[in-house]
């Protein structure tokens, strides 16, 4: 008789006070699993296009060889694969050729992955490399490794994502001055007056809190303008439709959304299609996502603030060979954001870094 | 009487006593047992009507009832596994995969919107059925067997789509956007699917057995309740609602997002259980379910209305579960006692 019974359906407290406890626990880690990608997509800005080409195995990378190069950089993404850090590869490319180093580009295959990123860069530092630029994938985690190379003689420069403290010089996007830009051309858009809603995205992310911060911070410059909801959309485009819905139900004079990243520019467009209020609501969207550039064409998006990756991949090994040739370099680089609209979308060099360039 | 006295005497619980409880006074009993939660939605819809003019409106009534569609619908799938004393947490990948797999094939391989749609949903009764048979072929705990398909299917849908989100053609917004009438389309899907799942547990074999499961799987074993069968068309159905509820939300956004449904899971659990449903397996209702998943729903609709930030929102939500649990508790308890 008890072996004819499914473990599962045991009846008795202990069991199913375990089993709570273990949904609870599961909850939490869907929370954490769930993340990542929303990191990522936080850090990765534009991260759409399926076209970039993730190669194969874990800590994969390419080598350029410029040849007479006197100096190798080695240039540690969050993650290879994405269209973002391919952008940046392209950029550390150019730089590579224009300045005469080599560069090695390895990074592991996902964002979360800190102990896989620590792993390369020792393995970088033991090889004495002439200089390291890399994106931390961990505030925190970096930080001994960062230290390690300092201890090994190794020059290193952060891009895009830096350190807590910060040591090595940071060459990434201000979040909030791309923000506070965010702030300007949505009051340029709604006459300076008007009811204006923020959707921001994760809460404990920190290029959320810096772009919520750098846009309520800038929005305190138009007495007119009300910003009259603030609401999280986990990076997620239904739980944004939602939340826009009743947004717009509550505040039917809403002139304005800043939307900040792609999740909540795509539900905050599908809330205004939905109740016919496309271009009487001005959205001012982050990042340049194919559905986003879509949008923006469309008319549905005003602007787009876009960060500039090729820059963060150039500036990188700039600096990381300033840094090799004993130069002084600035303790922090605004790599800077551009605001995209569809009226200067098609000048060349709005375009270039609206659909910029993929190495990777 | 006399099989059930018997049987009480060798499995001495509240549930197979209620087996034999006459009809009438079952029926009374469920009443009570939603009567709480039904309250609670009454006064919170009155104090949300007295604190914003915008929420007795039929655009926002509508908008409540459309949001809170695809949390009852897969909870209405969620409360039949739960009466067997069992518990599905694979939801929220199927959410994912099955709106991955509806509009990928009507994006890339040109399928029909329709046909795409229906993949949509049997992608997501093929994940139950594998729940199913991992619960009662392989008999492994209900809570590991789909714990392990949440990650095996959420990974298949990054897997497929590369993490990417895929853009689906503009029609393909028929169901989440279109209307029949002046009703949206999602909140007569959710009728429907209510009405059906209603049948199924009150009217028929299948859900009586379902009940019987969860009272006593030994009990409904002996008695000649074929378990098996009962157990996989019931995490059949709760596959094919997710799939069902999966689409809604890519038809929605017109966009299959691979990441899209991790709260899916708990929203649909907790809809259940504070509609009286029992993780103890044997007791649960769809209006119940149905009734948990529009409370929740208020709480974040006046939340966002009166633009209280999402951590209160969560917040409150977490002590409603908490009080709803606990008032069936005391009420069962008080039950027992009788």
């Amino acid at each position: 008789m008890p072996e004819s019974k499914p473990p599962g359906l045991k009846r008795g407290r202990g069991v199913m006070v375990t089993l709570l406890a273990l949904v609870a626990v599961l909850s939490v880690a869907a929370c954490g699993s769930s993340s990542p990608s929303a990191a990522s997509s936080a850090a990765a800005g534009g991260s759409g296009g399926g076209a970039s080409s993730a190669s194969g195995g874990s800590g994969s990378g390419s080598a350029s060889h410029v040849s007479g190069a006197k100096y190798t950089i080695a240039v540690v993404p969050k993650s290879v694969g994405l269209f973002y850090w391919g952008t940046v590869h392209a950029g550390a490319l150019a730089a590579a050729k224009k300045l005469h180093v080599n560069i090695v580009w390895k990074g592991t295959e996902a964002e979360t992955d800190v102990s896989g990123q620590v792993n390369i860069l020792q393995d970088f530092i033991t090889k004495h490399v002439n200089g390291i630029a890399f994106a931390a994938t961990d505030a925190h985690g970096l930080v001994g490794t960062a230290q390690a190379a300092a201890k090994a003689g190794v020059p290193v420069v952060n891009i895009d994502s830096g350190l807590t403290p910060q040591k090595p010089p940071l060459v990434a996007t201000n979040n909030i001055a791309a923000a506070a830009k965010a702030a300007d051309i949505l009051a340029k858009q709604i006459g300076d007056k008007g009811d204006v809603a923020l959707l921001p995205f994760v809460p404990s992310a920190a290029t959320s809190i810096q772009r919520q911060q750098g846009f309520e911070q800038e929005l305190k410059k138009y007495p007119n303008i009300h910003l009259v909801a603030v609401q999280y959309d986990q990076s997620d485009i239904s739980t944004a439709l939602s939340e826009m819905e009743n947004i717009l139900t509550s505040h039917p004079d809403l002139k304005g959304v800043f939307a900040a990243n792609e999740p909540g520019v795509i539900g905050t467009v599908h809330a205004l299609l939905e109740r016919s209020l496309v271009g009487k609501v001005k959205v001012v969207g982050f990042d340049n996502a194919p559905d986003e550039v879509n949008a923006l064409k469309a008319g549905q998006v005003a602007a787009l603030i876009v960060q500039n990756p090729f820059q963060i991949g150039y500036q990188g090994v700039q600096e990381t060979l300033d840094l090799i040739q004993h130069k002084k370099v600035p303790q922090s680089v605004d790599t800077g954001s551009t605001v995209v609209t569809k009226a200067n979308m098609n000048q060349p060099a709005i375009h270039k870094i609206l659909v910029p360039p993929t190495a990777s | 009487m006399s099989d059930a006295h018997t049987m009480a005497e060798r499995a001495p619980s509240a549930a197979v006593v209620e087996t034999a409880e006459p009809y009438r006074r079952a029926w009374l009993r469920r009443l009570l047992q939603q009567l709480g939660p039904f309250l609670f939605v009454l006064a919170l819809g009155a104090a949300l009507t007295a604190a914003s003019p915008f929420f007795l409106t039929s655009t926002n009534i509508s908008a409540v009832f459309v949001q809170m569609s695809v949390i009852a619908i897969i909870a209405v799938g969620e409360v039949m596994v739960i009466i067997t004393a069992g518990i599905d947490l694979s939801v929220s990948a199927v959410v994912a995969f099955s709106g991955v797999m509806s509009t990928m094939v009507v994006t890339n391989n040109h399928w029909g919107i329709g046909l795409g749609m229906g993949l949509g949903v049997l992608v997501g009764g093929g994940v139950g059925a594998i729940n199913g048979l991992l619960v009662t072929l392989v008999r492994l705990p209900p809570f590991i067997a789909t714990l392990g398909t949440l990650s095996a299917i959420g990974g298949l849908a990054l897997l497929v789509t590369s993490g990417q989100p895929i853009a689906a053609p503009t029609g393909f917004d028929a169901l989440g956007d279109g209307h029949v009438g002046p009703i949206a389309a999602p909140i007569v899907v959710m009728v429907i699917v209510a009405l059906i799942g209603w049948f199924i547990l009150a009217r028929t074999t299948l859900g009586r057995s379902a009940y019987a499961i969860g009272s006593s799987y030994e009990t409904a074993r002996l008695s000649g309740i074929r378990v098996n069968r009962v157990l996989i068309s019931v995490y059949v159905l709760q596959g094919l609602l997710a799939g069902l509820g999966g689409v809604i939300v890519a038809s929605r956004v017109v966009t299959g997002d691979p990441a899209a449904g991790a709260n899916y899971n708990l929203d649909a659990i907790a809809a259940a259980v504070i509609g009286g449903a029992s993780l103890f397996g044997g007791e649960g209702t769809v209006i119940g379910a149905l009734i948990g998943a529009l409370l929740m729903e208020l709480i974040s609709n006046g939340g966002d209305l009166l633009n209280i930030s999402n951590f209160w929102q969560d917040f409150i939500l977490g002590v409603v579960i908490i009080v709803a649990v606990t008032y069936d508790q005391v009420r069962r308890r008080a039950l027992e006692k009788r």
